[in-house]
């Protein structure tokens, strides 16, 4: 077989066949489903499209979004609460169609009239076993508030409370979604009275030394706490013409009474409350979603990477680096956006170190194939980054969107700036290596020496991010050992997290000397890329999960031990995939000295 | 009586040397062995791989023998310089300094009065053929990689390990791992592996510039961390705003602080730092510390054993069966009680003791019924507005209760005035068989003296007859409610022969009585417990370990079972506990024939918390972190802390303090991240902290980390390094290419 012929079978056949025969599976089951729920819940799309027809005339909601309260540690425009209490709730950024601003106000000012029977809850964890609690039929994924709220359901959470006080890290998750639900049902039923934070602190209890008292509250409280009273009440009466205006689906009113709470509110605070132009940005990125829309060029980036190499074509792969440009301004726009309208720091939880080592990815990608005129860090990036991105959007109970505050220690610190993006560029090159070390094992099992042109190529790039990874790990260590030093005078603690980097680059230290030294052939290279992974893994994820630490987001292992983190039902996607990894490793080690060598001698590039 | 009071009066020496301790004996060690291999590695052959082609001075095998005689002495110098330091607890400085001078002193000797030298030996021979070999072995890249994979073992299993101790595991962790001598023996054969390995590349070419700076880089850290190791210090201060102090709290180390007043002695010594409690996963230990006082004109010998530490101490008091039977036995059960948010507590009921719960409006008691059908009918449906139902309680002469007979009214005869039947019984221990003979829902007593019942369907005044019958002949008597509260209580020892009270209770006697928890020893020792709850019928529970209840289906109380005996006795003690506890030692006192023992606990500051009397003296003891002077003195003036709104998180710490160093006073503000920086240590805010007056302050976390510079240096070129072996190797290949090419047409 020509080497163009060869070129085509992967580049064509295998996108096609895979890639597209996987789209089209789970495209199609998606759609399916969709359909069907579709079906199944028109009457809910009918009475909420009914409730968005009668209180929604475009500009009035708009004047809604842009009311400032206190969410989640930090002053947000109303727009920005209601997405994330909608996606608490539904797991969706949207669900059926609706604004979530009016689906949220509709929830917390219609109440059960509207919402008795219309499935809103998520349950899709805990599966079968939730579904069986909450009495709903396995082929749906919401339970409805009628369903949750029962007595019998009351009693269980109760009965979860007790078991749990205390160590809520250790129950089952079908359980904890149980139990986030009902409690969810329970803020629900209370018309979210607390949700509603419109009142500032004085500037007296602003300035005064107890800590609490710069804290926000419901408009009941305006006259007590002692605000100037006729704008406390300027405020309150606002507020009732505003709840008072949607029963009412007075479209007007409640733009009317939008634009009085808002001018109420910024009346008692001018200097907490955000300017116009940070509450627009905020609009622009909860309306953009940059990450999801980069996570889609990122993808598109790839395949279109996977065409130009079939063919050889350089428009496709200039087209597949400005995609895959495209895709990183995205990030980079979201992570300038995140970072204004929080609190300075970019990187400061699960959700967000995911999204940095994602669009990392995909500009490290960009960069290595631009300086090698290579496409193969694209390809194999942009899947990667994409999967990544996806992940994030799915779980929203995992991986918390919200922006938040950061601890004193690790807030207004100049190397959180520093140490974590270069961390988590340093998971970037490594993710990159080990997606380029499963696209490397087959071709380097036929061919273990990497004689072939096209595979070394792919060798070279793979290097490059292994040596980015390696350089970027190291000093990664040493800027958080600076950091360390500066916070708590210990450079280095021998904490898990810190200890596991540095087995990281231990590990990927062996592999290049392995490289250099010429004892690990192309094969081994490979695997070892591929293994490096598994390591990545438990750095990354592992040791937040089943070691303690003191990171910020490594604190989830609690007390529990080693193993009864290990074995928890909570971490079994992760020892599962881990197992599968190393498995899989020492299957192909094995393969190769059954199989492999006695193969390699016979082969050469013509072979291809 | 007068006392002079010399503290220090112990005799050092043993046989004419100091006395080592303990716990210095690995330090010692592990500062001679680097001393001795770092001093031959860099004094002797780093020069000889330099000379050993061109046959220098250092190529030569008296000179290599002479320098490795220098090595040698400066080691026993340095440690005789750490032996010499021992008053002041051994310090690790006492040893460098003392080596490092006679080392300067031997090599600048050598140096002055070295021969030139003699014609240069083409090859190496006998013991530096060895050396080489050893070198060149040591050298290798297998050799350097498979210490690598099996350092990243070793630390991987650490992290394992300090999760699986829980709240101390970094501390454990780093006694066990991290500074334990195995890790330090991998560290230092890794130092010489590199080191060898960048011997192997000499002559250097251009293009190992890289891989050069790299592997150098390494080696300087290495030295950076060896320095850190030995040299850092970690404190802290504790102070309210007002308060000033010239004092630095230790953090690894601890100390016992020893006072006898009546013989003037207070001591602060070195020798009284704590050696034992560096891991807290370790319990038996064992430490020794003798001591002489000398007080008006008599030497006293004293001697500290510790032999037990505990990092969470705990002090406990549960119920354990009663170790030799008794006559009387005492049935106790262990519960422990929780409301939501509230945390939880343990209670120990005794049945000699029957009491309302502190701080739980919860009456509980003990009794024991030795039927199994009195217990069975303990599972009556009650029925609050059933006043038919009722128990009568039957208490001795201690009001302590013994029975309780539970009362369901059956049919009636013919003659409905006669009451309804009963038949329950109870037979007291050792005493008269009761029962419960009639129910009477209005019990009046006629003329003749008959009891009768006035309003059969209508328990308006409950009433029961019942039967003593024992020993001391069969008795008759009756017992009814009063109209206000439907109980009655019936002294039976006024008109019987029997020393026991009874008290009938109407079931609807209270339309809301009292919560409480009967724990009933039943038949064959089989534990119940009796829970009523003033809202629902009571139930009856098996009192089985890790039984959880309610009071009832919506109190939020939530009480689990731990034990239960039918003859108990309480234990009280110390031991290791969970969450954040204060660590303690069991201490003995020792003076001559006299001793004591009792535990120590450390609260973090300068406290004699434990007294001890030993013989005719009293021994207070405290355990303290080491206090350090400071040489300045720091006040905290005005100390702020800030949440994010609505939320827990703090947002900012503040402290505004005054340096007082003795020539002037500065103000500094200490903000999260920017430290204050005096006399070579460094101020950090760490937590804040309040008394119950409202004062506000805060904990700094106090440090000195000398090996920062060389550190810094060693990463530089180590990061350099590897920029320059990554993508810089063409480019230095080309280059040394382009010399060696201009050098041969040269």
């Amino acid at each position: 077989m020509s080497a163009t012929n060869h070129r085509i079978l992967l580049g064509l056949v295998l996108p096609v066949f895979i890639v597209g025969g996987l789209l089209a599976l789970f495209g199609g089951m998606g759609y399916y489903e969709r359909a069907k729920h579709k079906a199944r819940t028109a009457d809910a799309h009918d009475a909420l499209a009914k409730v968005e027809a009668e209180v929604s005339n475009g500009d009035n909601i708009e004047k809604v979004r842009r009311i400032p309260v206190l969410f989640a540690e930090r002053v947000q425009p109303l727009d920005s609460m209601a997405r994330q209490q909608i996606r608490s709730l539904t797991g969706k950024r949207e669900l059926y169609g609706i604004d979530p601003v009016v689906m949220f106000l509709s929830m917390a000012w219609d109440g059960e009239d509207v919402w008795k029977k219309i499935p809103i809850f998520i349950v899709s964890f805990g599966a079968n076993k939730s579904k069986e609690v909450f009495d709903i039929e396995s082929v749906e994924k919401y339970a409805t508030i009628e369903h949750v709220k029962t007595d019998k359901n009351r009693q269980r959470a109760l009965d979860l409370h007790d078991k749990y006080t205390g160590r809520m890290g250790e129950m089952p998750r079908a359980d904890l979604e149980f139990y986030n639900t009902y409690f969810k049902a329970f803020s629900f039923a209370g018309g979210f009275e607390e949700a509603f934070k419109f009142v500032p602190p004085t500037e007296a209890q602003r300035r005064s030394e107890t800590t609490a008292q710069n804290d926000w509250h419901v408009p009941a409280r305006a006259l007590e706490l002692g605000h100037d009273p006729k704008r406390a009440a300027e405020l309150q009466k606002a507020f009732a013409d505003l709840k008072t205006a949607w029963k009412a689906r007075d479209k007007a009113g409640i733009g009317a009474a939008a634009e009085t709470l808002t001018a109420s509110i910024v009346a008692l605070d001018p200097e907490d409350i955000p300017s116009k132009e940070a509450i627009e940005s905020e609009l622009a990125y909860n309306r953009t979603s940059p990450f999801n829309r980069a996570s889609w060029f990122l993808i598109a980036a790839s395949l279109v990477g996977l065409f130009a190499w079939s063919f050889r074509k350089d428009s496709l792969r200039w087209l597949s680096y400005l995609l895959t440009a495209t895709g990183v301004a995205f990030g980079l726009w979201g992570f300038y956006l995140r970072t204004t309208l929080g609190f300075g720091v970019s990187i400061t939880n699960l959700y967000e170190s995911m999204l940095a080592m994602a669009t990392a990815t995909a500009l490290l990608c960009l960069v290595i194939d631009l300086v090698r005129k290579s496409l193969w860090a694209t390809i194999a990036g942009g899947i990667g980054a994409f999967v990544v991105f996806l992940l994030l959007d799915t779980y929203p109970e995992k991986f918390d969107p919200k922006i938040g505050g950061l601890v004193a220690v690790l807030a207004n610190n100049f190397w959180i700036h520093i140490h974590v993006p270069v961390v988590m560029s340093s998971y970037a090159a490594f993710f990159i290596a080990f997606l380029l070390g499963i696209v490397l094992i087959p071709w380097t099992f036929v061919d273990p020496q990497g004689k072939h042109p096209e595979l070394k190529a792919i060798l070279r790039t793979s290097e490059i991010a292994l040596y980015l990874g390696t350089l970027l790990i190291f000093v990664g260590m040493i800027l958080g050992g600076l950091w360390a030093h500066d916070s708590w005078n210990r450079f280095w603690g021998w904490d898990p997290k810190e200890t596991w980097s540095f087995i990281l680059f231990c590990y990927y230290l062996i592999l290049i000397h392995g490289r250099f030294t010429k004892w690990m052939n192309a094969f081994w290279y490979s695997l070892f890329l591929f293994t490096g992974g598994n390591f990545l893994l438990w750095t990354y994820y592992g040791t937040n999960e089943l070691l303690s630490g003191l990171h910020s987001y490594a604190n989830s292992a609690g007390d529990a031990g080693f193993w009864d983190n290990f074995i928890h039902e909570r971490n079994r996607w992760f020892v599962i995939t881990s197992g599968v990894m190393a498995l899989m490793s020492i299957g192909g080690a094995l393969s190769f000295f059954l199989f492999g060598k006695k193969r390699s001698p016979d082969l050469t590039p013509e072979a291809f | 009586m007068t006392t002079t009071a010399t503290q220090d009066l112990e005799p050092r020496f043993q046989h004419g040397l100091l006395k080592p301790r303990p716990g210095h004996m690995p330090t010692l060690f592990t500062l001679i062995i680097v001393w001795a291999v770092g001093t031959i590695f860099l004094g002797v052959l780093l020069p000889f791989q330099f000379q050993r082609f061109d046959g220098g001075w250092f190529a030569q095998t008296q000179n290599i023998l002479l320098l490795c005689s220098v090595c040698g002495v400066s080691t026993l110098h340095g440690v005789l310089g750490y032996l010499l330091g021992y008053h002041r607890g051994g310090r690790v400085s006492n040893f460098f300094v003392g080596a490092l001078l006679l080392t300067l002193g031997l090599v600048a000797i050598v140096w002055l009065n070295r021969s030139r030298p003699e014609a240069p030996p083409t090859q190496p021979t006998g013991l530096m053929r060895r050396l080489d070999r050893a070198a060149f072995l040591l050298g290798s890249v297998w050799f350097g990689l498979v210490q690598l994979a099996i350092i990243m073992v070793f630390v991987m299993i650490a992290t394992i390990f300090e999760t699986g101790v829980g709240a101390d595991g970094n501390k454990a962790a780093y006694a066990n791992f991290y500074n334990h001598w195995t890790f330090g023996l991998i560290f230092l054969l890794f130092f010489m592996t590199i080191y060898c390995t960048t011997m192997r590349k000499w002559p250097f070419r251009i293009a190992q510039t890289g891989w050069l700076a790299t592997h150098a880089g390494l080696l300087v850290t290495m030295v950076g961390c060896m320095t850190m190791f030995w040299g850092t210090y970690e404190g802290f201060v504790k102070l309210l705003e007002g308060q000033t102090t010239s004092q630095v709290l230790s953090r690894s180390e601890r100390e016992l602080r020893v006072a006898i007043p009546a013989l003037g002695f207070d001591n602060r010594d070195d020798r009284f730092l704590v050696e034992v409690d560096h891991d807290p996963i370790e319990r038996e230990v064992e430490q020794k510390i003798p001591f002489v006082v000398a007080a008006g004109g008599k030497t006293h010998e004293f001697e500290i054993e510790i032999d037990r530490f505990l990092s969470n101490a705990e002090e406990y008091s549960e119920i354990r069966p009663a170790r030799t039977p008794r006559e009387k036995p005492a049935a106790a059960f262990s519960f422990e009680m929780s409301l939501p948010g509230q945390g939880s507590r343990v209670f120990n009921i005794f049945e000699d003791q029957p009491s309302t719960l502190s701080s739980v409006p919860l009456k509980t008691r003990i009794i024991r019924v030795p039927h199994r059908s009195q217990l069975e009918a303990f599972t009556y449906r009650y029925d609050p507005g059933d006043r038919r139902r009722g128990e009568l309680v039957i208490s001795d002469e201690k009001d302590r209760a013994i029975g309780v007979i539970p009362i369901v009214p059956g049919a009636r005869g013919a003659d409905a005035a006669e009451g309804a039947d009963v038949g329950s019984e109870f037979q007291i221990p050792g005493g008269p068989r009761v029962r419960v003979v009639r129910y009477f829902s209005y019990l009046f007593v006629d003329a003749d003296g008959r009891l009768r019942d006035e309003t059969p369907d209508s328990p308006l005044m409950p009433g029961i007859s019942f039967v003593v019958d024992g020993p001391q002949g069969r008795e008759n008597h009756s017992a009814r409610c009063d109209d206000k509260w439907f109980n009655s209580d019936l002294d039976a020892s006024e008109t019987s022969a029997y020393p026991y009270r009874f008290a009938y209770r109407a079931a609807a006697s209270n339309p809301q009585p009292a919560p409480s928890l009967t724990f009933v020893v039943g038949p064959g020792e089989e534990m119940n417990v009796i829970v009523t709850s003033g809202e629902e019928a009571p139930q009856r529970i098996k009192f089985e370990k890790d039984a959880v209840f309610r009071l009832s289906s919506r109190a939020p109380l939530r009480i689990k079972a731990l034990a239960a005996y039918a003859d108990a006795e309480l234990e009280e003690g110390i031991r290791q506990g969970t969450g954040s506890r204060p660590a303690a030692l069991r201490v003995t006192v020792r003076h001559g024939k006299d001793e004591a023992t009792g535990w120590v606990f450390d609260f973090q500051r300068d406290l004699l918390s434990t007294d001890l009397v030993v013989g005719d003296f009293l021994v207070r003891l405290g355990y303290a972190p080491r206090a350090t002077d400071l040489g300045f003195k720091l006040s905290l003036i005005d100390f702020r802390h800030e949440n994010y709104p609505n939320s827990d998180k703090a947002k900012r710490y503040e402290a505004n303090v005054i340096v007082d160093d003795g020539a002037s006073l500065d103000a500094a503000l200490i903000d999260m991240n920017h430290p204050l920086e005096q006399g070579g240590y460094r101020f950090f805010n760490q937590n804040p902290i309040g008394n119950d007056n409202g004062r506000r302050g805060v904990i700094f976390a106090v440090g000195r980390n000398p090996g920062m510079p060389i550190l810094l240096i060693g990463f530089t070129i180590t990061g350099v390094g590897l920029v320059l072996v990554f993508f810089f190797k063409p480019s230095l290949r080309a280059w040394e290419k382009r010399r060696r090419e201009a050098a041969a047409s040269n």
